[in-house]
């Protein structure tokens, strides 16, 4: 199954050094021709640039937005509570497609013209329910009493908060962080709809792939992005599993957490 | 003495409800808007004629042309055949692998494969729906491959853009979301149970059937859950390789919402498949529920 | 010149809705005293304690520490630290930075705090722990460093809850003999709470028996023990031999009763609550009593029994005996004076020094 899963990509990593134009065997011979030319492609670098952009003004949001979330659910009881949680875990259930073309309709109804901020807008409201669950699960196991130790020794609520609570979720904090990054970065649903005439890099694949059969320049592109999501995917799992030490550790909750995410 | 402390005590919890709202109002707030917004206009759109001729209004024809109109019609049925069929297939090869991943291989090997699920969801989607559409093309590697072991002589043509290339695709990208809740299930089962079962004399395949299948049963469940109905709204799939015969019904909103403008169809498509998705992530987690209480009972 | 006391409680009473979890309960803890509460599980101990930490603020009454009102303060604005059960170490920080934590808080300089980790952390003998973090550590290590990291306070009064209920029987008693050891070198005030009779006896200075969320008896080890205020407090303290009587007269300092079977004894000691002419209960310690197989009054108070059971404890042997009128009690006898073989479900004859007997009303 691991070929299943990874088979076709190593295919077209292997194609993004073949020197012909025509994706088929046999080999015609080595080259990188197509990655200076992904490189130099004007529409190709907007995207990027515009997707790593978006990423990187979501990400920080939606873990801000995800904190607070999972510390109203967590560490709270009151009535409503139930109705939060439930408002928070909806997003991770409801299928992009609908989000994208409600939203679509929402901003147009409140004659918000489609760009960059409205993709931003709408990928925080899917990504901070996912950082939500995964810092909420590590919340869930947090034990009360060092809180207690911490007030009865001199620590001021907020000193508590600063000292013992926060770096007890850093490690879930570092793991949605990655998440919600790769969330925006690779989503294409949301973005295809309430971006209007804005391109984004799955945006650019996209239309890219629909107008023609197969591009080389796509083979180059995606082997560079495949390869440094993977080493981000590492680093991150390296840095919880390192945290392990000191009393941090992963999660089989957070994993699901994640996996159930990223089914949407 | 006890008033002061009922006055302090109010003052407290007065303290921590400001805190509650603090923590709770911005994230609620935001969606609310944000996704209680859309959703709800969706809803709305739904009961409106708009088309490109400009006529606005409420209507029921909306709802009525999608559950009449043949050419809709078709386009659900093809959504549910690819679906079923995708889910099925699945089912039928994850079943054996959660079985050999919980109890077959060593724990180090379980971490790693547990990782390399987790690492192939984070792949862009269109990256790997290109890397299948270059493999089952007519020069692609899977027909090549085949030509060159004897196993056919021409490439088959029916491998891309055709409802089994959306198939292929579907079921390669969320196998890993259909093993893991049946392995977890299976997780859960003590491994002296089947050698219990070995010891009083059944065979493999009986054991496998009498025990293992209803033992897997709530992963099954979940699985399902999880993946059919999201599978429904699937888009980009079936744009990239599905062609003309692997229309589904989030190509179709597209283009009723994207191309024609018939927002009033587009908008009828996606709450039904909403209210789809409410329902069974509803009877979801009530299945999870239930069954969490039985098997602590 | 009466400096007030480490500690007080007056009349502090704590409901939780329907339920009244502590019912007027008063002590006063002195300066350098070890002071216990004694009492099984739910009779309101901790919730006790949890108001002295400020972790609960009490329905009526008031928290007095070192004279000044702090029912109401909340806990960082106590003079008091908590040693918890569960030892509630921070794990993502070393012990140095765990013991350091409290010092950090209320601003002292470097110098200063590194001061007293080091004192805290000599007390408790883990000079050379400094860098561990609370992973590393055993069950007794840890419980060590929290208390380190109380003491770095220097707090007025150090509140313990059950400090060494996870540890096993070995090392609870090492540290029982610790615990006591440090107090008495720091000098500060303790205040422990445990359901275990046998270390509130070893340890304390005086205990308070809690039941029902009442204090029964507040006294010092000995008074409890020889001289107990009811017959809950007999019973859960130590092993009691509890014989039904019935009251007779006051004899100048002691009283006479009579005993189940007609015989007929002096009590030396009594509770002020006894009545004469109502019935009442000998409270005598199994080691106070002695057995003979050829029975009869020598001189001392005494009744025939029968032999149930008897026992081999390694230096004691312990035997089950009936009295008239069904009355069971237990005898601990050293080895050197257990009755011959095959003595069980024969007669025999349990005797005892009136001074160690002890009369409450029944």
């Amino acid at each position: 199954m691991v070929f299943l899963l990874y088979g076709p990509l190593v295919v077209l990593a292997a194609f993004s050094f073949n020197d012909s134009i025509v994706i088929a065997l046999p080999f015609e011979g080595f080259t990188t021709r197509w990655y200076s030319d992904a490189l130099a492609n004007p529409l190709l670098l907007e995207g990027l640039r515009n997707s790593l952009a978006v990423a990187f003004v979501v990400t920080p949001i939606s873990l801000l937005l995800g904190t607070l979330a999972a510390f109203a659910v967590t560490r709270f009881r009151y009535r409503l509570r139930g109705g939060v949680a439930g408002l928070v875990g909806a997003p991770l259930v409801v299928p992009w497609l609908l989000v994208g073309v409600g939203a679509l309709m929402f901003f147009n109804r409140l004659q918000v013209p489609l760009s960059l901020r409205t993709i931003g807008v709408m990928h925080v409201t899917v990504a901070f329910p996912l950082v939500a669950a995964i810092v909420g699960a590590r919340l869930v196991r947090f034990d009360r009493r060092i809180e207690e130790a911490a007030l009865d020794l001199g620590a001021q609520p907020r000193e508590v908060l600063r000292f013992i609570v926060l770096p007890h979720v850093a490690p879930a904090l570092a793991a949605s962080a990655i998440f919600a990054f790769s969330y925006s970065f690779n989503n294409f649903v949301i973005s295809f709809f309430t971006g209007g005439f804005e391109l984004t890099f799955p945006i650019w694949v996209f239309s890219t792939l629909r107008h023609a059969q197969n591009v080389p320049i796509v083979n180059a592109i995606s082997t560079l992005v495949s390869i440094v999501q993977v080493v981000v995917v590492l680093v991150a799992w390296r840095l919880s599993v390192g945290s392990k030490r000191r009393g941090g550790g992963v999660d089989a909750d957070a994993v699901a957490g994640v996996l159930a995410g990223q089914v949407r | 003495m006890a008033v002061a402390s009922a006055r302090a005590e109010a003052r407290a919890a007065a303290k921590v409800s400001g805190r509650v709202a603090a923590y709770a109002l911005p994230p609620s707030i935001w969606l609310l808007v944000l996704f209680g917004g859309p959703l709800a206009l969706l809803l709305w759109m739904s009961f409106q004629l708009r088309s490109i001729t400009g006529a606005t209004g409420y209507t029921l024809d909306n709802y009525a042309t999608i559950f009449t109109d043949p050419t809709y019609l078709k386009v659900m049925w093809n959504t549910v055949l690819i679906c079923t069929v995708s889910m099925a297939v699945m089912l039928i090869v994850a079943v054996p692998i959660a079985y050999l991943l919980a109890f077959r291989v060593r724990p180090r090997y379980e971490l790693l494969l547990l990782l390399m699920f987790v690492m192939a969801g984070e792949l862009n989607p269109l990256i790997r729906i290109y890397a299948w559409r270059i493999m089952l093309g007519r020069e692609g590697v899977v027909n090549s491959v085949l030509q060159a072991v004897g196993v056919i002589d021409a490439p088959i043509d029916a491998l891309l853009f055709t409802r089994l290339s959306v198939v292929i695709v579907l079921a390669t990208t969320y196998i890993p979301y259909t093993t893991i809740p049946i392995y977890a299930a299976l997780k859960a089962v003590e491994p002296d149970l089947l050698e219990a079962a070995n010891d009083l004399g059944s065979r493999l395949t009986t054991t496998f059937r009498k025990l293992l299948l209803p033992l897997a049963a709530p992963g099954i469940f979940v699985a399902i859950i999880i993946v059919y109905i999201p599978m429904f709204s699937e888009f980009a799939t079936p744009a990239l390789v599905g062609g003309t015969s692997g229309y589904m019904i989030g190509n179709a909103i597209q283009e009723q919402v994207l191309e024609a403008g018939n927002w009033g169809i587009g908008a009828a498509m996606s709450f039904m498949l909403l209210t789809l998705s409410v329902v069974v992530a509803f009877l979801g987690y009530r299945g999870a529920k239930i069954r969490r209480l039985e098997a602590s009972s | 010149m009466n400096e007030p006391a480490a500690l007080e409680l007056r009349d502090v009473v704590k409901r939780f809705g329907e339920v009244t979890a502590v019912d007027h309960v008063s002590f006063t803890v002195g300066a350098s005293e070890f002071f216990s509460l004694l009492g099984p599980s739910g009779c309101g101990k901790t919730t006790t304690l949890r108001m002295l930490a400020g972790f609960e603020i009490p329905t009526e009454g008031q928290v007095l520490i070192q004279g000044n009102d702090a029912s109401r303060l909340p806990p960082y604005r106590r003079d008091t630290n908590l040693v918890f059960q569960s030892y509630a170490l921070f794990p993502h920080m070393t012990v140095a930075q765990n013991v350091a934590f409290g010092p950090e808080r209320k601003k002292l300089s470097k110098d200063e705090v590194r001061t007293r980790v080091g004192e805290a952390l000599d007390a408790v003998r883990l000079q050379g722990y400094a860098d561990r973090t609370p992973r590393e550590l055993s069950g007794g290590q840890q419980q060590r460093v929290a208390l380190a990291r109380a003491l770095a306070n220097r707090p007025a009064v150090l509140l313990l809850d059950e400090p060494l209920g996870a540890l096993d029987l070995k090392l609870r008693e090492e540290m029982q003999f610790e615990l006591k050891r440090i107090q008495r070198e720091v000098g500060i005030s303790f205040v422990y709470v445990t359901h275990d009779q046998g270390e509130a006896i070893t340890m304390s200075d005086r205990i308070a028996v809690m039941h029902d969320g009442r204090i029964e008896h507040l006294g010092t080890p000995e008074e409890i023990y020889l001289r107990p205020a009811s017959v809950f407090v007999a019973g859960f303290i130590g092993q009691a031999s509890l014989i039904p009587v019935t009251v007779e007269a006051r004899e100048g300092d002691a009283w006479a009763v009579m005993l189940p079977g007609k015989g007929r004894a002096t009590v030396a000691g009594a509770s002020p609550d006894t009545v004469p002419g109502a019935p009442g209960v000998l409270v005598l310690r199994p080691e106070h009593l002695q057995l003979s197989a050829e029975g009869g009054p020598n001189g001392r108070a005494g009744m025939a029994v029968r032999v149930l059971e008897e026992t081999f404890q390694g230096s004691v042997v312990r035997y089950l005996v009936e009295g008239p009128d069904a009355a069971k009690l237990s005898v601990v006898t050293p080895l050197d004076r257990r009755l011959p073989e095959g003595s069980s479900q024969r007669q025999a004859w349990v005797s005892w020094d009136e001074r160690w007997s002890y009369l409450l009303p029944a």
